[in-house]
C-alpha cells in the first residue's frame, strides 16, 4: 500500500532535487519555507500600518478611504495594498507547503509534537486574520464575506444575539462596527506572533529569516506583481442587493463555497476535524520507535557548554556542579526534549576514538548509538584495494553501497561524528580516506548538524578537526537519502582523488593514543 | 554568481509563485448567488409572552412587601412561549414555523434567519406571527406588494416597538 507520506516525501524529494539545481543551497526556498513565511508576516505588517494610516472606519468612509488608497495612489498606497493582499497569500501558501514538508519528514514525532501541536493554531490565527481584513474594504466581498461568516458562527449557537441581523440593513450597520472590526484585525496578527513565539521554543537557533538573496527575490515578486496586478475592490456593499459574481481569495476564504456547497455544520465539522486531526498526528499510529536518548557521565564531563550550544532542540541546560569535581557547571539533558541526533556527542572534546587507557565513555553520549561503539565499529572495518574510502553517513542522508573498497558506519546526524574519528580512521591506516556523507546543504533533518559539522572540519567551530589531518583525504557530499547516485559519484571521484595521492604512511598508532582527561 | 542559466531557473520559479498568488487570490470567481435571482431574508429576534401566568390573589399581594407587588397582579415563571410565524408570497407558503425561545431556561428570545431564494417579479407578501399561547390565529398580521429585481435583497424583520413586521428595501 503507498503511503500518503511516503507519497508527499517523494513529491518534496524531487521538487527539492530540482530547486537545487536552480538555486544555490542557501537561497533554496524550499529549506527556508518557514522562514519566508515570517518574510510574508512582515511584508503584511509594514504594508498594514502604512494602509491602518490612511483607513478610515465607517460604512462608507473604508470604502472610499480604500478607493482613494487604491486609485489616486496607486503607485505607493496601492502597491501596498497589493503587496498586503498578495503578502498575506504568501504566508498562507507557505504554511500549507511547510506543514506539508514537515508532516512528509516525520518532523512531529517524539520531543517534536510540541511544535508541531503549535503550529495548527497558528492557522486559525493567520485565517482569522485574513478574513477580518476581507471585511474592512467593505465592498460586495466584504459584504458577502461579513453576512456568510456571520451566519456560520451564529450557527454555534453560542453568542447571545445573531452577528448576521448587524449585516440587515445599512441603519442597523454602525461605524463602530468597523473600530471593531479592525482592533480584531490588529489584535489577532500580533496574537499571532505571541504563538509563533511559542511554536519555536522548542527550537535553538529557529530560521526566522530566509536567505538575504531570497528574500530580495520574493520582495521583488511581490512588488512587480503589485505592479502588473494590483489588489482591487468590488462594487461598494450594498445591503439592498445580494452579491452576485465574487473574485474570492482561495487561500483565505475557500470554507464560504464549502458552506454554500454542504451546511454550515458540515463546514464546522470539517474545520474542527481536521484541526484536531492535524493536531493529534504525533499520536496517531504508525507511532514512531522512541528515539535513544542522549545521557550525560558527569565523570567526563567538565562543562564546556559545547553540546548545549551546538544542540539543536534546547534539550541540554547547564546546571551547577552537583557532584564535587572542581567544574563550574554540568550539563544535563532534557529527555523530553531530546530526540537523539548525537549532535552533542560530536561537540563533547571527551568523544574521542583515541582513548585506550580507559573505557571510551565520553561527556555525553547517545544511549544505544554509543561514541565507544562507533569506534568498534570503525576498527572492524578491513578495507583492501587501492583508494580506500571509509563513510560516516547519516542516517538521513544518502547512503553509499558498501563493497570491498568502500565501507560504510552510520551515525544518527553528520554532527554527531566527533572529528577525531576522522583523524583516527586515518592514523590507524583504515582507509586512504575519509568521507562524511549527511543530508542535502541546508535541508540538515536535524536542523545544523551538517553546519556544525562543516565548521568543525573547517576549524571555525570547537572541536577542531586537528591540523594534521591531511585535508586532501577528506572529502564530504551532502545528498538526500533519495540522491544515492549523487553520493556514489562523489565516492568514485573522491577515490580517483586517492589514486593520485601517495600511498598511506601507516601512523605508529600506539603512539597516538592518549588519554582525554575531563579537564583537557 | 548564479550561471545565466540558474537565474533564468529562478526567475521561472518566482514567475510561479507569483502566479500561484496572483491566480487564487481572485480565481476562479464564484458566484455567490445566482444572477436571475433575488433574495428575502426573514429574521427577527422577538420573546414570545411569558408562560403559565396567573393573577394573584388579595390574599398573596398582601403577603408581599408594597414594593414587591406587582402592578397587574400578575406573576409568571421565566419560560417564554414560543414564537409561530408564517410567510406566504402570492399565497405560496415559503416559511410556517414555531420557534421556541432561546436560552437555557427557555426565557429569551425566539430567533430565526432564513434567507429565501426568489425569482424577480411582483409579489404580494404575507406575513403573520403569533407570540401568544390563542388556539388559533395570529398576534401580528402584514401584507405589501413588492416588486423583486434580481439580485434585489428584501428584508422582514419583526419589531414589536415599531408596532410589528418592518420591511426594507421592498
Amino acid at each position: 500500500m503507498i503511503s500518503p507520506r511516503a507519497t508527499t516525501r517523494w513529491g518534496f524529494a524531487k521538487l527539492e532535487a530540482l530547486l537545487d539545481t536552480i538555486f544555490p543551497p542557501a537561497w533554496n526556498p524550499i529549506y527556508q519555507l518557514g522562514g519566508l513565511g515570517f518574510f510574508y508576516y512582515w511584508v503584511v505588517v509594514v504594508s498594514g500600518i502604512y494602509i491602518y494610516i490612511v483607513f478610515d472606519t465607517g460604512t462608507t468612509e473604508a470604502y472610499d478611504s480604500i478607493q482613494r488608497l487604491t486609485l489616486e495612489q496607486w503607485y505607493l498606497g496601492g502597491v501596498m495594498r497589493s503587496l498586503h493582499r498578495y503578502g498575506s497569500d504568501g504566508m498562507v501558501l507557505m504554511m500549507v507547503l511547510h506543514t506539508l514538508r514537515e508532516w512528509s519528514l516525520g518532523r512531529f514525532n517524539g520531543p517534536r509534537w510540541f511544535t508541531w501541536f503549535t503550529g495548527t493554531p497558528i492557522a486559525w490565527f493567520v485565517i482569522i486574520s485574513g478574513i477580518s481584513g476581507y471585511w474592512l474594504v467593505w465592498d460586495e466581498l466584504a459584504q458577502y464575506v461579513a453576512i456568510r461568516t456571520s451566519e456560520w458562527l451564529d450557527w454555534l449557537g453560542i453568542f447571545g444575539e445573531s452577528i448576521a441581523r448587524n449585516f440587515l440593513t445599512p441603519a442597523a450597520l454602525d461605524d463602530r462596527f468597523f473600530t471593531l472590526l479592525i482592533f480584531i484585525h490588529i489584535v489577532v496578527p500580533l496574537l499571532l506572533l505571541l504563538v509563533l513565539y511559542i511554536h519555536l521554543q522548542r527550537l535553538s537557533r529557529p530560521q526566522i529569516n530566509p536567505n538575504r538573496w531570497l528574500a530580495v527575490g520574493t520582495m521583488l515578486m511581490l512588488l512587480v506583481l503589485s505592479f502588473l496586478k494590483p489588489a482591487t475592490s468590488h462594487a461598494p456593499a450594498d445591503l439592498a442587493r445580494v452579491p452576485g459574481s465574487l473574485g474570492i481569495d482561495w487561500y483565505y476564504l475557500f470554507y464560504l463555497p464549502l458552506i454554500e456547497a454542504t451546511s454550515p455544520a458540515a463546514t464546522w465539522a470539517f474545520v474542527m476535524v481536521l484541526s484536531l486531526m492535524l493536531m493529534a498526528i504525533p499520536w496517531l499510529p504508525p507511532r514512531a520507535r522512541p528515539e535513544p536518548k542522549a545521557t550525560v557521565n558527569l565523570a567526563n564531563c567538565n562543562g564546556c557548554e559545547r553540546c548545549e550550544s551546538d544542540c539543536p532542540y534546547n534539550a541540554i541546560q547547564m546546571w551547577p556542579r552537583s557532584d564535587g569535581l572542581p567544574f563550574e557547571r554540568e550539563a544535563r539533558v532534557d529527555a523530553k526534549l531530546c530526540v537523539g541526533c548525537g549532535i552533542c556527542a560530536g561537540s563533547c572534546p571527551t568523544a574521542t576514538p583515541f582513548r585506550r587507557r580507559s573505557g571510551l565513555v565520553p561527556g555525553i553520549d547517545i544511549a544505544d548509538r554509543s561514541v565507544a561503539e562507533l569506534r568498534d565499529q570503525v576498527d572492524a572495518l578491513a578495507l583492501a584495494g587501492n583508494g580506500r574510502v571509509m563513510v560516516f553517513a547519516c542516517d538521513h542522508g544518502a547512503i553509499p553501497e558498501e563493497d570491498e573498497a568502500t565501507g560504510t558506519v552510520t551515525i544518527p546526524c553528520a554532527g554527531a561524528l566527533p572529528p577525531s574519528f576522522i583523524d583516527y580512521a586515518l592514523s590507524r591506516n583504515v582507509a586512504d580516506g575519509v568521507m562524511l556523507a549527511g543530508c542535502a546543504d541546508c535541508n540538515c533533518h536535524h536542523r545544523t548538524g551538517i553546519v556544525w559539522a562543516a565548521a568543525r572540519i573547517a576549524r571555525t567551530r570547537d572541536p577542531h578537526l586537528r591540523a594534521r589531518v591531511p585535508r586532501d583525504r577528506l572529502a564530504t557530499v551532502w545528498a538526500d537519502a533519495d540522491a544515492k547516485a549523487k553520493a556514489e559519484k562523489a565516492v568514485k571521484a573522491f577515490r580517483a582523488r586517492l589514486a593520485a595521492l601517495p600511498p598511506v604512511e601507516p601512523k605508529r598508532a600506539a603512539m597516538e593514543d592518549v588519554e582525554a582527561e575531563p579537564n583537557a | 554568481m548564479p550561471s545565466p542559466l540558474s537565474l533564468a531557473g529562478q526567475v521561472a520559479i518566482y514567475a510561479l509563485v507569483a502566479l500561484a498568488l496572483g491566480v487564487l487570490s481572485d480565481t476562479p470567481r464564484w458566484q455567490a448567488h445566482p444572477e436571475e435571482k433575488a433574495e428575502i431574508v426573514l429574521s427577527f429576534s422577538h420573546g414570545g409572552g411569558r408562560m403559565g401566568c396567573r393573577t394573584l390573589s388579595d390574599a398573596e399581594l398582601a403577603d408581599l412587601a408594597p414594593n414587591m407587588r406587582p402592578k397587574n397582579r400578575q406573576v409568571c415563571p421565566r419560560e417564554r412561549m414560543p414564537v409561530a410565524v408564517l410567510l406566504k408570497l402570492d399565497g405560496e407558503t415559503m416559511v410556517d414555523t414555531v420557534l421556541p425561545p432561546s436560552g437555557l431556561t427557555g426565557d429569551s428570545p425566539s430567533r430565526i434567519y432564513q434567507r429565501l431564494s426568489v425569482a424577480p417579479g411582483s409579489y404580494e407578501l404575507l406575513a403573520m406571527l403569533r407570540d401568544t399561547d390563542r388556539a388559533e390565529g395570529y398576534d401580528y398580521d402584514f401584507s405589501q406588494s413588492v416588486s423583486l429585481q434580481p439580485r434585489q435583497r428584501v428584508v422582514l424583520d419583526f419589531r414589536q416597538d415599531l408596532g410589528g413586521f418592518v420591511i426594507a428595501n421592498p
